[in-house]
């Protein structure tokens, strides 16, 4: 019978027992690497394809077109300004193996490309990059591939497109070839609409500036005036809805633009505005207390100033009331205004209204006011009367829509506000009020009347000035404007009309003056946004108009207010 | 035991191999996916933006204009023929009244 094997000493059990744990525990060990390695196996798709990872690559842009500028849309959304992916034909000129074939080719396929031109670029050996053409249309960018050519190559761009051609061009400015803003918004903004994803809402209705455009310019043609200029503005938001400059330019194409197309009348021109400057001397009257509507005031003698005469154009010869004064545009009666309140006043008033100081707007095209230096007697008569004084259309209006809505002013804008801008007070809720009544008189029986429109209550003021040329006044080359505000007993649009150089015509019996040419513009404009944005007509007998206007007189009351 | 140990630990090395292997692939071609999928929605981003220039470019005011003026004998709405609703309803004409009448009829009826 065999013999166990003999037992192991003690020392010697101990040792392997010890060994079997130090086994055990790199045996787990073992198990818990593999675990982990398994888990993170397991985990690293689920992982990619997760919603963590999915909002980083979102984060990166990755997954999202993203124009270098935003785009510029209007009010409502309706596209004004965007960027198009487009590409640009460049080459190595020490890469181009015939330059006889290229140049021949090319210019068959690019019309555009100067012959000349091209054969000196792509002969100069000191450059290894020359651009041939920029932003190809698809069909050009197709037709160069087809080519072939070696050296030559297409780069990916973008280029700045508007949609709506020359509406609202002066507004929206235009880009360089390298989408950098060189006019309008584009410039004014341009940090802001390079840095920023979102588009940007303009204040603009592209509604509102295609009918401002379409009456300005029909009425330009028909007085064969140099050009024009106008503006629909929210009074209570500050708000610019529409601002046109005729003649104007298609932002796509800049180069083509004579200089005078570029040039903004509405806001960059500083002009004098004749006697729509009336709306603000009444408004300091009523303010100051120096007069009432029934106020009466000496329109009969001439005022000598040193070498200056002020007389009426077609004066009345005769005492007239403060309304008179202002239906009937009188210059010798604003004067006298002017004189009761004196000219630090007016400077006062002036500069609260904003017109004595260059306005801020987002576009860089601003004019700043032409002010009388030193501001003598009678600078302050003719400023009572629009002369002697330069300021830009947008400011006049934001004045009048300050004068005529409730006294106070509210900074212009071309952008879309979504909450109300600090205004400030200019005169009393209740003049405001009167001068309601005044601008409703002269539309209904003064120089005003050709913007009436039928169901609609508008109150305006006509400004005429003779322009300054060769150093004086030149009575044939007016600046005729008018400036409408409605509805008059509620006032919530201000609608300037100005025409350079208007030539008088048959119809309106030679004469070229505010009412007869400019009048029409903003009747038409204010006859087709009406209904637009929803404003409805009303009677004459209405008792909302009743409020403001007081109870009719008895023509008034043969029908609604109109033509 | 020691020898389990060893065979699984053969096991697992070349199972982990063949998983990353077809982890790797499929990661690859998830990425492939996902390239695509993304250079297809900003293919389709571009094409929506031209094709909202384009629409925009189509809605020109003057162009309309021009269409409606030449093709379609439409007048500008004057104020006049805006009302308001309650009116509207008072001032209906008398077929669409009668109408309204001979409906309200069925209804009662019906109820």
């Amino acid at each position: 019978m065999p013999q166990p094997p003999p037992r192991p000493p003690y020392a010697a059990q101990d040792v392997l027992k010890r060994a079997r744990q130090r086994l055990a525990f790199v045996r787990f060990g073992v198990a818990m690497l593999f675990t982990v390695v398994l888990v993170q196996l397991w985990r690293l798709p689920f992982e990619h394809e997760g919603k963590a990872s999915s909002k980083r690559v979102a984060q990166r842009g990755e997954v999202n077109f993203a124009p270098a500028r935003a785009n510029i849309l209007d009010r409502n959304g309706q596209l004004l300004a965007t960027n198009l992916v487009t590409y640009s034909l460049h080459a190595d000129p020490a890469q181009v193996l015939d330059v006889d074939e290229a140049v021949r080719k090319l210019t068959r396929t690019l019309p555009g490309l100067n012959a000349k031109t091209l054969r000196d670029r792509l002969e100069d050996p000191s450059r290894r990059f020359v651009w041939i053409q920029r932003n190809l249309t698809p069909q050009q960018f197709d037709a160069v591939n087809r080519l072939g050519l070696p050296g030559f190559d297409c780069k990916r761009e973008e280029r700045r497109v508007y949609p709506l051609g020359r509406t609202a061009a002066h507004i929206l400015g235009y880009t360089d070839v390298d989408t950098r803003g060189v006019a309008g918004i584009e410039k004014g903004l341009d940090a802001a609409v390079r840095k920023q994803r979102e588009p940007l809402y303009l204040s603009v209705d592209v509604r509102l500036q295609h009918i401002l455009a379409d009456e300005l310019q029909q009425r330009v043609e028909r007085f064969n005036a140099l050009g024009g200029a106008g503006l629909v503005f929210d009074i209570q938001s500050g708000e610019i809805l529409a601002m046109v400059s005729l003649p104007d330019f298609d932002p796509n194409r800049p180069d083509l633009a004579s200089n005078d197309a570029k040039f903004n009348r509405a806001s960059l021109g500083v002009y004098e505005m004749g006697s729509t400057f009336k709306v603000m001397n009444s408004a300091i009257a009523f303010d100051t207390g120096v007069a009432n509507p029934d106020t009466l005031v000496d329109a009969i003698n001439p005022i000598k100033v040193g070498r200056f005469t002020i007389d009426d154009y077609k004066g009345k010869n005769r005492m007239m009331s403060v309304t008179e004064v202002f239906q009937h545009s009188s210059n010798l009666g604003s004067a006298r205004m002017a004189m009761a309140f004196g000219g630090e006043v007016q400077q006062q008033y002036l500069r609260a209204f904003g017109l004595l100081s260059r306005q801020p707007l987002e576009i860089p095209e601003v004019g700043e006011p032409m002010l009388p230096h030193p501001w003598r007697e009678v600078s302050t008569m003719t400023v009572s009367f629009g002369h002697g004084i330069s300021v830009n259309a947008v400011q006049l209006t934001a004045a009048v829509g300050a004068a005529a809505g409730n006294g106070r002013l509210i900074p212009p804008t071309l952008l879309r506000r979504e909450r109300p801008a600090e205004s400030v007070a200019v005169v009393k809720p209740e003049v405001a009020l009167q001068m309601r009544k005044l601008l409703y008189a002269t539309v209904e029986e003064g120089s005003g009347t050709h913007a009436a429109v039928s169901g609609y209550f508008i109150g305006g003021k006509t400004g005429s000035a003779e322009k300054l040329s060769d150093g004086g006044y030149k009575e044939k080359k007016l600046l005729s404007s008018f400036i409408g505000v409605f509805p008059v007993y509620a006032p919530r649009y201000a609608v300037l009309a100005i025409l350079d150089e208007p030539k008088g015509i048959k119809e309106t019996y030679g004469y070229a003056t505010g009412g007869w040419t400019a009048a029409p513009v903003v009747g038409g404009v204010i006859e087709r946004m009406a209904p637009l944005l929803g404003i409805e007509p009303k009677e004459r007998t209405d008792p909302e108009v009743i409020a403001v206007l007081g109870v009719p007189k008895i023509k008034e009351q043969v029908g609604v207010a109109g033509r | 035991m020691l020898r389990i140990a060893v065979y699984s630990c053969f096991f697992l090395s070349f199972a982990m191999a063949v998983t990353t292997f077809a982890l790797k692939e499929k990661v690859d071609m998830t990425k492939k996916e996902l390239m695509r999928t993304q250079r297809q929605i900003v293919e389709t981003q571009q094409t929506l933006h031209i094709l909202q220039a384009e629409w925009a470019h189509l809605n020109q005011p003057a162009y309309l204009q021009g269409i409606v003026k030449n093709h379609l004998s439409l007048n500008r709405t004057k104020g006049q023929q805006m009302q308001r609703w309650a009116d509207a309803r008072s001032q209906k004409p008398a077929t669409v009244a009668a109408l309204e009448t001979a409906t309200t009829g069925l209804v009662a009826n019906r109820n």
